[in-house]
């Protein structure tokens, strides 16, 4: 290989390496395991929702990441450095859950603040346009809601130019407003190349924005995967038509999960969707507005971690 | 190591505390012509001088130091390029001055009014130096005590016990031989006795603080 060949070959390299890596890594809290030799990989510019319910190792995984705590086993990587590096801190933003911050500082202190840590910030003004705080710029962040305050904590994750974000439970308590302006924020960090990890109880913000899927269940790694692949992975499907046909006979036919009758149209969850479908037009001459949809992120998730427990 | 960093650290809790600070020392102002006077009413003012100090210590270890480990901020803040290094040195160094500040103004006060008068009550100038070393160091004790143990009951353990000791130290040390007796002279005694007490109380300072830096610096878990 030439040395040209080289070069091209080790940007490329570079280029595709994981941005953050836990590597077969291992975590416990006394005897209990938080991570049981987990391997994740966040890719360059994507955005890897991490998913799983309370306690399954979402906020350790980030915490390892950020070097807030170190694995028994396993390796950690965070800009392909360490995570005890600064230098490799220095392209991170982090958005923390149940974090407060001074009270007796305005948003705009807490952004000018934490945008003097990092090398090369956003001016303070920019921060608090891209982020839409214009409103709450001014005030003490004490005196703000819940809400408000997750998004001075938003700008002050995004006010340093990060290559990636950390997003822990982010629009927890946003109203739809200040979500859609945080996810648009979001997607335009994403098309900049900023690569985000997102952590949410909220599927269908991880169906809106996610590239990949990791789904935690007590420490393992359970699945993962694009939105689509997830969705792939739980066989059943929902069927939706307008009939006559009772729903009490269709919940005794094999293959049915569930049937419910709303706002006049049979809602059907079934495993074996072609069969049921077939079985629906026998029994209906008249059946119409027939649609047949893959299962939500949501019921994936629901399925997969019901099978983890 | 990034002295930026560590300087605007310490400047922004300097800033949070900076009503704490002034509060402390115009309390401790306000407490020292009452503690001049005869009677019960100089030992109100003694005790209100003393509790100006011992808040301070206080509140400074239980708003810098455990608030902001039970309100997550620590984390938010060790999440930044910021080592857990810099946050040690900032938060002792913050701590410090802001007890310092109100402490040396007090100190201060005390000796330059007892040298100003005329004839000089000096006398006691070496026993209040020795005590207000005691407090530096109980407010060093409890510095350390949470950032190393992190622990809301070691504070409380920690508060009780440093409190408690004020008095215990005001009955006990002022009748120790070398010491018993000169602070009604009216010049200053500096005997072996008081200059090894404050020198016990000075290592203890700096003992604390040693400690809370080495454990701080080299603690890997923070979650």
């Amino acid at each position: 290989m030439t040395a040209q060949a080289q070069d091209r070959f080790h940007a490329l390299d570079a280029a595709l390496a994981p941005v953050a890596l836990l590597a077969n890594v291992t975590k416990r809290y006394d005897k209990t395991a938080a991570l049981d030799d987990v391997t994740l990989a966040v890719r360059p510019g994507e955005l890897l929702a991490v998913l799983g319910p309370n306690g399954a190792g979402k906020t350790t995984a980030i915490g390892l990441w950020l070097g807030l705590t170190e694995p028994d086993d396993g390796i950690v990587s965070l800009m392909s450095g360490s995570p005890l590096d600064i230098q490799s801190r220095l392209d991170v933003g982090v958005m923390m859950q149940d974090v407060n911050l001074a009270p007796e500082l305005s948003a705009r202190e807490h952004v000018a603040l934490t945008s003097s840590y990092y090398r090369d910030p956003l001016a303070v003004e920019d921060t608090i346009a891209l982020t839409g705080i214009e409103a709450l710029a001014g005030k003490r962040y004490g005196k703000l809601s819940g809400g408000q305050k997750r998004q001075v904590q938003f700008a002050a994750a995004v006010c340093g130019r990060p290559k990636l974000l950390f997003l822990d439970e982010p629009t927890v308590g946003l109203d739809v407003q200040a979500r859609e302006t945080m996810w648009r924020t979001i997607r335009r960090l994403l098309d900049e190349g900023c690569s985000v990890v997102l952590t949410t109880h909220y599927l269908e913000e991880a169906e809106a924005l996610a590239d990949r899927v990791a789904v935690l269940a007590k420490g393992k790694l359970i699945a993962e995967g694009s939105v689509a692949e997830m969705r792939s992975l739980v066989s059943r499907k929902r069927i939706s038509c307008a009939s006559a046909v009772e729903v009490d006979d269709i919940k005794r036919w094999p293959g049915v999960v569930d049937a419910v009758r709303q706002e006049g149209a049979v809602q059907v969850t079934a495993f074996d969707a072609e069969g049921v479908v077939r079985k629906l037009l026998a029994a209906d001459e008249t059946l119409s507005h027939l649609e047949v949809k893959q299962a939500t992120l949501a019921e994936a998730f629901t399925e997969l971690t019901k099978e983890a427990a | 190591m990034n002295r930026s960093i560590v300087r605007q650290l310490i400047a922004k809790d300097l800033y949070l505390y900076r009503w704490l600070i002034a509060g402390a020392l115009l309390a401790g102002l306000a407490a020292l012509p009452i503690s001049g006077r005869e009677g019960a009413t100089g030992t109100i003012g003694l005790i209100l001088w003393m509790t100006a100090i011992t808040a301070l210590g206080i509140f400074l270890v239980m708003y810098g130091v455990m608030t902001e480990r039970q309100s997550k901020s620590l984390l938010f803040v060790l999440s930044l390029p910021i080592s857990p290094t810099q946050y040690a040195i900032a938060k002792v160094a913050a701590s410090l001055i802001a007890f310092l500040i109100p402490w040396g103004g007090l100190l201060a006060t005390i000796v330059g009014t007892a040298v100003a008068f005329e004839p000089p009550p000096e006398g006691h100038i070496p026993f209040v130096v020795a005590l207000m070393f005691f407090m530096f160091a109980n407010f060093a004790f409890l510095l350390m005590l949470l950032l190393v143990t992190r622990s809301e009951y070691w504070a409380i353990a920690g508060i009780l016990g440093t409190n408690l000791g004020i008095p215990a130290y005001m009955n006990i040390v002022p009748r120790l031989p070398g010491i018993a007796g000169n602070s009604d002279l009216p010049e200053a005694v500096w005997s072996p006795q008081i200059l090894t007490t404050i020198g016990v109380e000075a290592a203890v300072v700096v003992l604390c603080l040693g400690l809370a830096l080495y454990v701080q610096a080299r603690r890997k878990d923070h979650i």
